[in-house]
């Protein structure tokens, strides 16, 4: 669009709203013909009169003659100098420009200002850099200029927020995670081998709790496979992504030791793969066993990257009182960001009966259909060329409000990392404000 | 009655559809002044405003009947406006000469995103509901100065005085509904 578009628009908007607002009285017009004629007239009798034309001549040779003796020293400034280009515009005094609001507390403000114009608070919001209490944003900004009974909307803010995480040492996975994620934290589950502690139970947290944390941070916690068992079976690695191979052996308590070849050496395997092990697949082995793999290595290989990154498809429940439209977006988990950049974003999806028609989207897309769950559920799809902790983001379309729905940990070549995929819809949707109580 | 104005729209719009001649002379005689300052501040030049004010006139009576506007005064000044436009962006390929267009142009650049989107196709039916909309959700005085200024081409200076307020204020309510205008245009996906 250019400007010339948005004033060619302007000139088409309703007759209201031109008669209302854009017109001044034509009562005070009436007579401007009138006076254009009256002009016309007598710029064709100034012509036509020689002394008419000699007139200003005259009056101007008188006029500085009185200027000289009379008005000139009126004019000058009592210091004698004229200020170069000092503006015509009238000043507007200190006393009506809008005060700067940002860092002052919000009752102090109040009681301040509160005779000159009206302060409303807009929102109240955590915020890392304000104190509780005091206002970090106004959306009239400093210094202009304060209209009759105005008012100026403020944010405050209700200081940096933090949730507390309890000490889940011992408890059942599924309740330490109901605990954690209540708190607004985030789930990284790992499991390990502990003679203690019962399988299923938590061995130990990162960090530990109790302890104090910022909403979003990612907690891990290590849940007990049980004890130790007196034998391992060897999987066969032979054909895992060499990462994929190192998760493997990690999960199952075994140790690589990992010997790279050359392409040229082994012909007919794709860079990454393991090649050979030297204890066969399906041999019981003690806990922690260190397994010799080879595997193809060109130098280039990283384990950031694969040359085909697997296709993982998450089912999420849409609980059956869900109501709205919505989408879903994913993001680096490490990407702590107020609004984290998606690296992933669904279609819109709808539930519910007797929504109005919808009309969001974007330009290209307003007349899309936004899609139904099946069955209760929606599936999601993703994939990257890099590993990755995901965040699974659900976003109200009609009020923009969003909630942690899901994470899980994403390993390019293999796929979701077993036991990472964490989800909680109905505190989701209820969050996103997408359920009909 | 002063000036002259005696007609009223219903009585003017009367005379237009019974294709009385006397209709153009009384719409002149109540609107013409309002349309010749409109096309005024575009072109600066009073014989090609007094120009457009006269095809104005006869768009209009080309017009009604079928056209029955509510409001004669709008209906007539915004066909001033357009054909003042028109005739403006005919005789200047760029932004030369004096006058509020230059000024108006560049204000209202500034609601429009500085990306060049070439494959982007203005949606102008939606823009003009978004327009709509948007202006009628402005508080009223708000409102007056962004029509005042956009759709009148009125100056900054002659609003204030018209208004009863500062220059620095009409400059601010302009400068805040830009901005408010934009984010609409941009959260409308116009931009």
């Amino acid at each position: 669009m250019k400007e010339q578009d948005l004033l060619e628009e302007i000139g088409k908007v309703s007759e209201d709203l031109i008669a209302a607002h854009a017109l001044p009285d034509a009562e005070a017009y009436a007579d401007e013909k009138k006076e254009y004629i009256v002009m016309q007239q007598k710029k064709s009798e100034y012509i036509k009169n020689p002394i008419l034309r000699r007139l200003p001549a005259i009056a101007a040779i008188a006029a500085v003659l009185v200027a000289g003796v009379i008005i000139v020293p009126k004019l000058l400034p009592k210091s004698g100098f004229v200020t170069p280009g000092a503006s015509m515009e009238q000043e507007v005094a200190p006393e009506d420009q809008m005060p700067d609001l940002v860092g002052m507390d919000f009752e102090e403000a109040k009681n301040t200002y509160g005779d000159k114009f009206a302060i409303l608070l807009l929102s109240s919001e955590y915020n890392t850099s304000y104190p509780a209490g005091q206002i970090f944003w106004q959306d009239i900004p400093a210094g202009d200029s304060i209209l009759e009974r105005e008012t100026v909307n403020v944010k405050v803010s209700l200081g940096d927020k933090k949730v507390m995480l309890q000490d889940v040492r011992g408890w059942q996975f599924e309740l330490a995670k109901q605990s954690i994620l209540a708190a607004g934290l985030y789930v990284d589950k790992r499991s390990a081998y502990d003679d203690e502690v019962p399988e299923g139970n938590v061995i130990a947290t990162d960090p530990e709790g109790p302890c104090e944390l910022k909403p979003g941070d990612y907690v891990r916690v290590t849940v007990s496979r049980g004890s130790v068992p007196d034998s391992i079976r060897v999987p066969e690695f032979v054909g895992m992504d060499i990462r994929g191979a190192e998760q493997v052996a990690n999960t199952i308590g075994l140790k690589l030791n990992e010997v790279a070849v050359s392409p040229e050496e082994w012909e007919g395997g794709s860079v990454g793969a393991v090649v050979e092990q030297n204890v066969e697949s399906s041999e019981e082995v003690a806990y922690g066993t260190e397994i010799t793999v080879k595997y193809i290595s060109d130098g280039t290989e990283d384990s950031a990257a694969s040359d085909e990154a697997v296709l993982v498809q998450i089912p999420v429940d849409v609980p059956a009182n869900a109501y709205g439209r919505f989408s879903f977006t994913m993001y680096n988990l490490f990407d702590l960001g107020e609004d984290p950049a998606a690296i992933a974003s669904s279609a819109t999806f709808e539930a519910g009966e007797g929504l109005p028609p919808f009309e969001g989207g974007t330009a290209a897309g307003r007349h899309f259909t936004p899609e139904r769950p099946e069955n209760g559920e929606v599936m999601l799809e993703f994939s990257s060329e890099s590993n990755l902790d995901v965040g699974i983001m659900l976003c109200n379309i009609e009020t923009g409000e969003k909630a942690q729905i899901g994470a899980f940990d994403y390993i390019s070549a293999t796929g979701i990392r077993p036991d990472t995929l964490v989800l909680d819809s109905e505190k989701a949707f209820r969050e996103a404000g997408l359920l009909k109580e | 009655m002063k000036g002259g104005v005696t007609v009223n729209d219903e009585k003017l719009i009367g005379l237009f559809e019974a294709r009385s001649e006397r209709g153009i002379e009384e719409a002149d005689r109540a609107y013409g002044g309002l349309c010749r300052s409109v096309a005024m501040h575009i072109l600066s030049d009073r014989l090609d405003a007094e120009e457009c004010v006269n095809d104005a006139l006869l768009h209009a009576w080309n017009a009604i009947p079928p056209a029955k506007p509510r409001r004669f005064s709008a209906f007539l000044a915004a066909i001033t406006r357009n054909l003042a436009l028109n005739r403006y962006a005919a005789d200047h390929a760029q932004r030369r000469g004096g006058g509020q267009m230059p000024l108006v142009l560049d204000e209202l650049a500034e609601c429009i995103s500085a990306k060049e989107n070439t494959e982007h196709v203005l949606d102008r039916m939606a823009l003009h509901d978004t327009l709509e909309s948007f202006l009628k959700a402005l508080p009223p005085k708000h409102c007056t100065v962004f029509m005042r200024r956009y759709f009148s081409m009125i100056p900054v200076a002659e609003i204030a005085a018209e208004l009863g307020m500062r220059e620095s204020t009409v400059k601010s309510i302009l400068r805040r509904t830009r901005e408010k205008l934009r984010e609409r245009l941009e959260k409308e996906d116009l931009l």
